[in-house]
């Protein structure tokens, strides 16, 4: 399935995983981020209703 | 529906809480098969060999950077004229998306230009101003975390924002200012009438749109955790205040 990169297979293989692994880390952190603060306002805004 | 009125909190995070999800479906729909294209089933480049690969991701992440920074910097115009809070927690929210852009190209570039250059780095035109934008992306992140009085950062943020779309621009344009330098010309222009071949030309702007829309999806996706943090931050606050008095 992986298509013959030659000589620079290297440069290729390191190029496209650093970019993947740098997409893929800025999503989980926003989307991480996202969650987070979205779990702690619901609780915070439920404790201000109780209060 | 206006603009302007995502300039209300309550309305951007409505609009986020409806639409994050159709816009995280078609950047999936539109990246992973562009991203797929350009790395299986791309032909060897004559000159280049399988390294033209690399341009599926160098290419749509410098454009991304760029058009991010200037994102930013409307952003941080509506603030500093109208004062819309929202612009600038938006600029705020995109500015780690653009920095993230701005090392993807830097890092596959200098992995591009090694075996087509003979060196990982030169000092030249494009190279350099890119640089400089990643230096700017890095001190507006670096701003942000910082300082505490709010008012003060925003309008700090914004004037580093000009300040660095100067280089966005020189980033952008500076193959066409200045002729020599090791960076190839622009890859996609409007007014040439070639470009690269169809091979690689439409899986190319198939990773573009992809990117664009990821880029998108992150920014309203920040901008609403943002919102929400500052609520959370004035909910925090009103019980001192009431302690205080």
């Amino acid at each position: 399935m992986i298509p013959e990169l030659g000589s620079y297979a290297a440069n290729i293989l390191a190029a496209w995983s650093i970019g993947l692994a740098v997409l893929v880390a800025i999503v989980a952190i926003s989307i991480r981020e996202a969650r987070r603060t979205r779990c702690l306002l619901r609780k915070i805004s439920d404790e201000a209703r109780h209060d | 529906m206006s603009i302007w009125e995502l300039a209300n909190p309550n309305r951007f995070v409505g609009f986020a809480d409806r639409w994050l999800g159709p816009l995280a479906v078609l950047t999936a729909i539109v990246l992973v098969p562009g991203l797929v294209w350009g790395f299986l089933f791309t032909p060897e480049d004559y000159v280049q060999g399988n390294t033209v690969k690399i341009m599926y991701l160098h290419v749509p992440a410098a454009l991304t950077a760029i058009n991010v920074w200037f994102m930013m910097l409307v952003a941080s115009i509506i603030w500093l004229v109208r004062r819309h809070r929202v612009s600038v927690l938006a600029a705020q929210a995109a500015a780690p998306v653009g920095f993230a852009m701005t090392i993807i190209a830097l890092v596959t570039g200098s992995l591009w230009g090694q075996p087509m250059w003979g060196t990982y780095w030169a000092w030249e035109p494009r190279l350099t101003s890119f640089l400089i934008l990643f230096l700017h992306y890095a001190a507006y992140i670096i701003l942000w975390k910082s300082l505490d009085d709010l008012e003060a950062v925003s309008d700090i943020s914004c004037y580093l924002c000009l300040v660095g779309s100067v280089f966005a621009l020189l980033s952008r344009y500076a193959v066409q200012f200045w002729e020599r330098g090791l960076h190839q010309g622009s890859t996609l222009s409007l007014d040439q009438e070639t470009h690269i071949h169809i091979d690689y030309y439409l899986p190319l702007l198939l990773c573009i749109a992809g990117f664009s829309l990821l880029c998108i999806t992150l920014v309203v996706l920040r901008t609403r955790t943002h919102i929400e943090r500052r609520r959370i931050n004035a909910m925090a606050a009103r019980p001192r205040q009431v302690n205080d008095t």
